[in-house]
């Protein structure tokens, strides 16, 4: 309902300028409709199928998203495949919110990248995903962690998701200013377009070297 | 220095290692659980997802026909959906336009469209390629892609985020009052 | 046996996932610790942990109460890690793919740092006994049963190990090793 009422707004809006046609959104079914017809193991669309609908159910994962990026690994071969759908499964198990994990493997592959890459960055965010609920978690700025794929969606689910990928892309991008810098200068942005104030805010407060370097070390640990 | 002496610092650096990988562990009973009480048998694709991985083929096939651009606001956006059934936001244009005459084919790809590439045009033929595409307030990665070159840095953007030598865009669009 | 343990596996054997759920609430840290020394990865080694759950409970009616209980765990959660990491080495992940670690920016105690880095890249088969026996704490025996070594092969990897922390340290200059 929410969509179709937007999508003719939309139509007013866009109709009048670029003149290109507009897509319909997908449905929640049509996007567990796909993952059955994806060519993987039984088992996995068995544990998926419930966890991925209880996150589109949610918010967690939207359609709009998870279509695009199953239709991208059906293309893909069946192991890679469901090497991504693993990660993004337990994420979604443990009540992450998923759009932005799907949404990097979709950008790493359309940038060129090896599947080892697309992998890695998956599994590092996916990490940083944990960490940053953590230790969000045990400085007080969020209060219970998230509510598995079913529960209710929490603003602070939201906030863990721009921590992680605040953290993910500093490492990235190599800035010269410090993480804690970066990642401030980066909810200062959020503030107000994607993040309430009044979630950002005690955020920002509490907001220390301290805590995004503990971030970073739990993430990256000794791995690779 | 003696081996004796080394211990409590082997120890320590063990000990902290391990005990900031626990929070990994929380919940683990939920999902032993819910992985044994499954009627299916047992997910092999949990082995199989370590398994030595090939150079993968992509195939572009999917790319949206007709330059399909605009998602219905909330839904499609990467990192940005309101729980529950709050009213959203007014929805603004923005315009995206890169400099690229003589080019053939121009789209720009961002985590807006899941992606997928939304081409822009040139009407009249002047080298700039526009298209506008509307967007709740929110933060969006893009970059175009000029007759399959990847164009990471956009004059307009907010920031740049370099990922794997390539960068992306990053345009903030504000909420009300911002 | 520790506190109501034996009735909990009773209970598992008997098809009742609460209990076992218990058991691996008691123990899914000491495993993860195995995991992680083995694998030295965290997401790794929590996949294999919670393999080795599951492979655990499937086996229950092959585990003999006249041993260990936690031996018995420990030991299934090191093989599921060591097939684990028999399987990663057949396809190496890119080196500079994440190029900085962040970590290292801020830690300030470089002996720590030192150690720390000295211990976790020892290979495989020094790290994991080491880990078993300060962290775990486990007598030599059952550092022994753990993972499949005999007495005399866990004490000489102990010893080596330390050693080679040192040899490190002292490569790196961090003590002065006169020994070498």
């Amino acid at each position: 309902m929410r969509g179709l009422a937007v999508a003719v707004a939309l139509l007013t809006v866009v109709g009048t300028m670029a003149q290109v046609p507009l897509a319909p959104v997908p449905t929640a079914e049509e996007v567990l409709q796909f993952l059955q017809g994806m060519p993987i193991s039984a088992a996995l669309k068995a544990a998926l199928a419930p966890i991925l609908g209880a996150g589109l159910a949610t918010g967690r994962a939207t359609p709009a998203v998870s279509l695009p990026f199953l239709r991208g690994l059906a293309t893909l071969p069946p192991l890679q495949a469901e090497e991504a759908l693993s990660v993004v499964y337990r994420a979604l198990e443990r009540g992450f919110m998923v759009d932005a994990l799907m949404n990097d493997v979709l950008k790493v592959l359309k940038m060129g990248q090896p599947w080892e890459a697309v992998m890695t960055n998956l599994r590092i965010r996916s990490n940083l995903l944990v960490a940053s609920q953590q230790v969000l978690i045990q400085y007080g700025i969020v209060g219970v962690g998230p509510q598995g794929p079913g529960g209710p969606l929490l603003p602070q689910d939201r906030l863990v998701v721009e921590m992680a990928w605040a953290v993910g892309d500093f490492v990235l991008s190599q800035p010269r200013e410090p993480l804690e810098a970066f990642v401030h200068s980066r909810f200062q942005k959020l503030r107000g377009s994607v993040l309430d104030p009044s979630l950002v805010d005690p955020l920002l407060d509490a907001l220390t070297p301290e805590l995004v370097e503990q971030i970073a070390r739990q993430a990256y640990g000794p791995s690779l | 220095m003696p081996l004796d002496e080394l211990d409590p610092l082997i120890r320590r650096a063990i000990a902290r290692e391990v005990e900031e990988g626990l929070p990994t562990v929380e919940g683990l009973e939920g999902r032993v659980i819910r992985q044994l009480a499954q009627p299916a048998p047992r997910p092999s694709w949990r082995r199989r997802a370590s398994a030595a991985i090939a150079r993968p083929r992509i195939r572009w096939g999917w790319a949206l026909a007709g330059g399909v651009a605009i998602l219905a606001v909330g839904v499609l956006i990467g990192r940005f959906s309101f729980p529950g059934g709050n009213p959203l936001p007014p929805a603004g244009a923005n315009l995206f336009t890169v400099a690229a005459p003589g080019a053939k084919e121009v789209s720009v790809v961002g985590d807006f469209s899941a992606w997928q590439p939304i081409n822009l045009f040139d009407h009249d033929g002047d080298g700039v390629w526009t298209v506008t595409v509307a967007l709740p307030p929110g933060r969006y990665e893009y970059a175009f892609v000029v007759d399959g070159r990847w164009v990471g840095q956009d004059p307009l953007a907010a920031e740049y985020v370099r990922t794997f030598g390539e960068y992306v865009s990053v345009r903030y669009i504000g909420g009300e009052g911002l | 046996m520790p506190d109501g343990e034996l009735e909990l596996i009773q209970r598992s054997l008997n098809g009742d996932l609460e209990a076992w759920g218990e058991i691996v609430s008691r123990y899914k840290e000491a495993a993860f610790g195995i995991a992680v020394a083995i694998l030295r990865n965290r997401a790794d080694a929590e996949d294999a942990v919670q393999d080795a759950f599951v492979r655990a409970y499937e086996r229950l009616d092959r585990y003999d109460l006249s041993r260990k209980f936690s031996t018995w765990l420990f030991t299934v959660t090191a093989n599921v890690a060591k097939n684990a990491l028999r399987k990663r080495r057949r396809d190496p992940l890119p080196k500079e793919v994440w190029a900085e670690d962040p970590a290292r920016m801020v830690w300030q105690e470089e002996m720590e740092q030192s150690v720390r880095e000295a211990v976790w890249g020892l290979p495989e088969s020094y790290r994991a006994p080491l880990v078993l026996r300060y962290w775990h704490d486990l007598p030599l025996e059952e550092i022994g049963d753990v993972l499949g070594l005999r007495l005399g092969t866990v004490k000489t990897r102990l010893h080596r190990a330390r050693a080679l922390v040192r040899a490190e340290l002292a490569a790196r200059g961090v003590i002065r090793d006169a020994v070498g």
